[in-house]
């Protein structure tokens, strides 16, 4: 049995690739990844990807990808869940390195969603929904957070301002990242002046489709000695559920299945929340954002955008968020959006984030969830060297 | 989802058929097989096809096969019996937090030019 580490990085930028193809974008990802950390030889490549069945019509993306990069003695897989695609891919890949069956696994998600009609990617993005009462009657994702925002908003007493923090946050941290799709900074004034999506939800509130890869090489603990290869430990992993009908909840704003992630996640890593230096969280919108953020207990629920204004979660704070800018302002590529959080949390254990670094960082926290926190995934991440 | 899903839900759709647990007495809408509560089977339950708006949002960036009106309006309705469902609203101007409407059936899409037109119920207000 090993210990899962990471040992390596390879990604793009997040934008808009009008004239590469899905295996182009994959390609450059892994390419950097097998050359900067000299990840050589890998037992199995799993692959996130959300939309490629819907859009190109194309099934069984990593095998593809795998024969791109000439890839053929290995396992591979695809994971198909939305944003959660390659949290998925990671969560399976962590389970073969702990099992023994795999030394070196090469994971991580890519997506193409440029070159799609509005209206198809609005579309695509909700059905991770369920199809019968949101795809069916002409509900997308975004509406569906938009009731839910207004339902939080009423219940906490919370203005447009407070739904603001977290997209200002977020496009603050992005100014200074390299591999960002948006890297400009956002005021209150830009936010309520643009246009809507579905109120009170303006297209700074939710995330901008966009193009990327990004992959991350696990091994075990002794295979990175053995090699001589710096890396950051998985110290603890959880997974968990909830209906996917929010008016089935108790309380439509609150995420059971990302709370009982983090109970599992803590527990094997022997963490609490408080040690915890630096989250990042998957928040395709704002509102979804401050769900999250309550669900992870750094705070009383409501008081997440009030902990945003006050500089709790900034760069500088006590446990900054999403420090490359996350889902809004870093970008994203659905299947690739928790991979590039990997990316991320991995930049910054190894002291290599650049202007976005995070002092004296021990311990990260990383989010994701399909859908509308239908099933969840928590990873610990920590010990690096 | 295909034509044929369509067809195999048209029952509930036009009919407002939710399910409603022998055990607990939990009422979904769409129906469950099983109990989300409690794990006990389910039976047939006619949801009440009037209530009233309890929140409701636009929808702006319109998703593929909705993509033919301008904007339309959708919201969490609270049915007579205390069921909370999702519904798209029709027949109104501007909603309002509060109002009364009713289900009404209506054609929502069709599969290309030549394919079937997948009917299903929308709210409109009540007039009485």
């Amino acid at each position: 049995m090993g210990i899962p580490v990471i040992v390596g990085v390879g990604y793009t930028k997040v934008g808009e690739f009008w004239y590469k193809d899905i295996y182009q974008i994959s390609y450059e990802a892994l390419k950097m990844l097998m050359n900067d950390y000299g990840v050589a030889d890998v037992d199995a490549l799993y692959v996130g990807n959300a939309l490629s069945s819907y859009y190109d019509r194309q099934l069984a993306l990593a095998s593809h990808i795998a024969d791109t990069m000439g890839l053929y003695d290995i396992s591979v897989s695809t994971f198909s869940s939305g944003g959660a695609s390659s949290a998925q891919a990671i969560y399976n890949a962590i389970l073969g390195v702990i099992s023994g069956q795999f030394e070196s696994v090469i994971v991580g998600g890519v997506e193409k969603m440029s070159e799609e009609l509005p209206s198809k990617i609005v579309r695509g993005v909700s059905l991770v929904e369920k199809s019968f009462f949101i795809d069916y009657i002409g509900l997308t994702s975004f509406s569906l957070h938009a009731l839910v925002a207004k339902i939080y908003m009423d219940r906490f007493k919370l203005d447009r301002e407070d739904l603001s923090a977290l997209p200002i946050l977020e496009h603050e941290n992005s100014s200074r990242s390299k591999h960002s799709q948006f890297r400009n900074k956002i005021t209150y004034e830009m936010i309520i002046n643009a246009p809507l999506v579905s109120e009170p939800l303006t297209i700074f509130d939710v995330s901008a489709p966009g193009d990327g890869a990004a992959f991350i090489a696990i091994t075990s603990e002794e295979y990175a000695m053995e090699n001589g290869l710096d890396y950051v430990k998985i110290l603890g992993m959880g997974s968990a559920s909830q209906p996917a009908n929010p008016l089935e909840r108790p309380s439509p704003y609150i995420f059971e299945a990302t709370s009982r992630a983090l109970d599992k996640a803590l527990r094997q890593a022997g963490k609490t929340i408080e040690e915890i230096d630096l989250i990042e969280i998957y928040n395709p919108t704002s509102i979804s954002g401050l769900l999250i953020l309550d669900s992870l207990g750094l705070g009383r629920r409501g008081e997440s955008a009030k902990m945003i204004r006050d500089g709790f979660f900034s760069l500088d704070g006590r446990v900054p968020i999403n420090t490359f800018g996350g889902a809004k302002a870093r970008g994203d590529p659905k299947g690739a959006s928790t991979a590039y959080q990997f990316v991320e949390v991995f930049l910054q254990h190894m002291n290599m984030a650049g202007d976005n670094q995070v002092s004296d960082m021990k311990y990260s926290l990383i989010h994701s969830m399909v859908g509308f926190d239908i099933s969840s995934y928590i990873f610990i991440l920590g010990d690096a060297r | 989802m295909t034509e044929i899903s369509d067809w195999i839900y048209r029952i509930s759709r036009y009919r407002l058929l939710g399910s409603r647990c022998v055990k607990c007495g939990e009422v979904t809408y769409p129906p469950r097989l099983k109990c989300f509560k409690c794990g006990s089977e389910m039976i047939d339950y006619q949801l009440p096809r009037r209530g009233k708006i309890i929140h409701y949002t636009s929808v702006k960036n319109l998703p593929e096969r909705y993509n033919r009106f301008g904007a339309y309006y959708i919201a969490i309705i609270e049915l007579d019996d205390g069921t909370r469902i999702f519904g798209l609203l029709t027949d109104i101007e501007k909603p309002e937090v509060g109002i009364r409407v009713e289900a009404c059936l209506r054609k929502l899409y069709t599969y290309g030019e030549e394919g079937k037109i997948i009917y299903g119920l929308k709210f409109r207000p009540v007039i009485d």
